[in-house]
């Protein structure tokens, strides 16, 4: 316990140095979650003008998709604002950086991940504050699983990111691969899940689990179902479990780039 | 000689310099063939799509119980988006590393070379782009065909006109994206800018919705802006191909070019003014 203790006091310290590393910084900061804001905002004007033309589809209106964005943008975000060497963990593999993080006595896998902080994140997990304003849901519960849900998605973000990085393990580098099953899972979380039927289902609950960053939180927001809210608790638990064997199984396998350096 | 015209003083007959850029987009093919995964990447992108774009737009032809939209049957409007899909997905993304020679300073090496530094990165990403296209398209038409079929108003002599437009259409996107790179010398990280430029064609462009589709005044906007002619217009060509619009479209793709072009050589005059080169 109190070892467990001693890590997230080290992870905590870890975010707060990232914060103050980026506010030195701070303009540059600043245009970059301003731009993925304003990103973000496009991108949701295409349902905006989808919607005004056609009102509905499989059972989703334009209300459902506020919701949709705002969790999972804010999911997104607060993944890859704190843990913010998910995305990169497939190259720094590649290119053998993670002696750096060998040679020193903390836990690989927390260290990795939470010593980058991306501001390009920061946008996004603004803009999914912002959008779950749009929904009309002020009550206290529906705010509570709205919070909380998000938080479970931005676990089931950033373990599948790393998970799908741990490719490079295996095929050299898997940088871009990385990419297109994270932007896979990005993709269909992002649209209205009646779409998707039979084995497309089972797939998007599975190996790229993009219905528990979108579809599943939207409906727990809605319903206040609470078995649902257990299920998304379960896939959370299991994508980190499945991350941290997948890690292990690959540091054995993991030659070292000959980085040892010394950060100052 | 100055080092920051944007066409390179003499440096050859028009014969040698062609000789030279093509020789630059070969190397580039060839290093594009070592890296084939990559490209098989964005076939399965393609392939992603398409099969969401197919389930969203049959459930709504469905919903709507309507044949055609926006002028377009679901065929078509599958088509449509294999085709716009093509040139997001096989487009030469050079901004990146504009940016990255600019804040590195890498790009003063490049001044002095005898090659002229934008149509250098035109000729070199196109060798990649030949790739994307065949991996794009192989993937993009396998999935419409089992979606929808093939396209219903395919004009095989219509092609080469589509080929034409969809070329310059490479070449707008890419004075967009290198302007967006040199964007580096006053700011120092594009990516927003980058970013902003995706999703404005993601909507105004035509990539996420035919143009036919948005309500009337947003359709005005984006017809006077050149995002369209960049996904809209090759794509709609390919799908009801009309010549009064091709003429229209090849000719407002000219007009925006120049005036991209123009702009392009400004921002590229100015930043390579800034340029200090202290040895090395």
């Amino acid at each position: 316990m109190k070892r467990l203790r001693a890590e997230i006091n080290f992870v905590l310290h870890l975010i707060r140095l990232n914060l103050a590393s980026n506010m030195e910084y701070r303009a540059s900061f600043l245009s970059q979650a301003l731009g993925m804001f304003i990103n973000n905002g496009i991108y949701f004007v295409f349902w905006l003008l989808f919607f005004d033309r056609f009102k509905e589809i499989r059972g989703y209106e334009i209300q459902q998709i506020y919701l949709l964005f705002a969790i999972v943008a804010l999911g997104w975000g607060l993944a890859f604002t704190f843990a913010g060497n998910a995305p990169l963990v497939a190259e720094m593999i590649a290119q053998g950086r993670l002696d750096y993080y060998l040679t020193l006595p903390r836990p690989v896998l927390p260290h990795l991940l939470f010593s980058r902080m991306d501001p390009f994140t920061v946008g996004d997990l603004s803009f999914g504050v912002i959008a779950y304003l749009f929904t009309g849901r002020f009550d206290p519960l529906s705010i509570l699983l709205f919070l909380g849900c998000s938080v479970l998605a931005a676990v089931i973000c950033a373990s599948f990111y790393t998970t799908a990085g741990c490719l490079s393990f295996i095929i050299g580098n898997a940088n871009q691969w990385s990419f297109y099953l994270a932007n896979t899972m990005i993709t269909f979380s992002l649209y209205p899940f009646g779409l998707f039927q039979g084995a497309i289902r089972l797939f998007l609950y599975t190996i790229v689990p993009a219905a528990f960053v979108g579809a599943v939180p939207v409906e727990i927001v809605e319903t206040h179902s609470l078995e649902l809210l257990g299920l998304l608790m379960v896939a959370a638990v299991s994508s980190v479990l499945i991350m941290t064997l997948v890690f292990q199984w690959g540091l054995r396998r993991y030659e070292s780039g000959s980085a040892i350096n010394v950060n100052i | 000689m100055s080092a920051t015209t944007l066409f390179a003083p003499d440096r050859g007959s028009w014969r040698a310099q062609a000789r030279k850029y093509s020789a630059i987009a070969r190397i580039n093919l060839q290093n594009s063939l070592a890296y084939v995964w990559n490209a098989l990447g964005q076939g399965i992108f393609i392939t992603l799509f398409i099969f969401v774009f197919s389930q969203l737009w049959s459930a709504t032809f469905r919903a709507q119980n309507a044949t055609i939209i926006g002028g377009l049957t679901l065929n078509q409007t599958l088509w449509y988006f294999v085709w716009a899909e093509l040139i997001e997905l096989s487009r030469i993304n050079v901004s990146g590393q504009i940016q990255q020679e600019v804040k590195d300073g890498s790009l003063a090496y490049t001044l002095g070379r005898p090659y002229n530094y934008l149509l250098y990165h035109y000729f070199s990403g196109l060798g990649g782009v030949i790739i994307r296209i065949v991996f794009v398209l192989t993937f993009g038409a396998a999935v419409a065909l089992i979606q929808v079929g093939p396209l219903e108003t395919f004009q095989l002599a219509a092609m080469p006109a589509i080929v034409l437009i969809t070329a310059l259409a490479f070449s707008i996107d890419y004075c967009i994206s290198a302007g967006i790179g040199l964007l580096a010398f006053f700011f120092e990280d594009t990516s927003a800018f980058r970013l902003i430029y995706q999703k404005i064609k993601f909507v105004l462009g035509g990539l996420l919705l035919p143009l036919d589709v948005l309500p009337d005044a947003v359709q005005d906007i984006a017809r006077l802006l050149p995002f369209n002619l960049v996904l809209y217009a090759p794509s709609r060509l390919f799908v009801a191909w009309d010549n009064t619009q091709f003429v229209e479209m090849l000719a407002l793709q000219i007009v925006w070019l120049a005036i991209i072009i123009g702009l392009l050589a400004l921002l590229f005059r100015t930043g390579a003014h800034r340029v200090s080169i202290n040895g090395g």
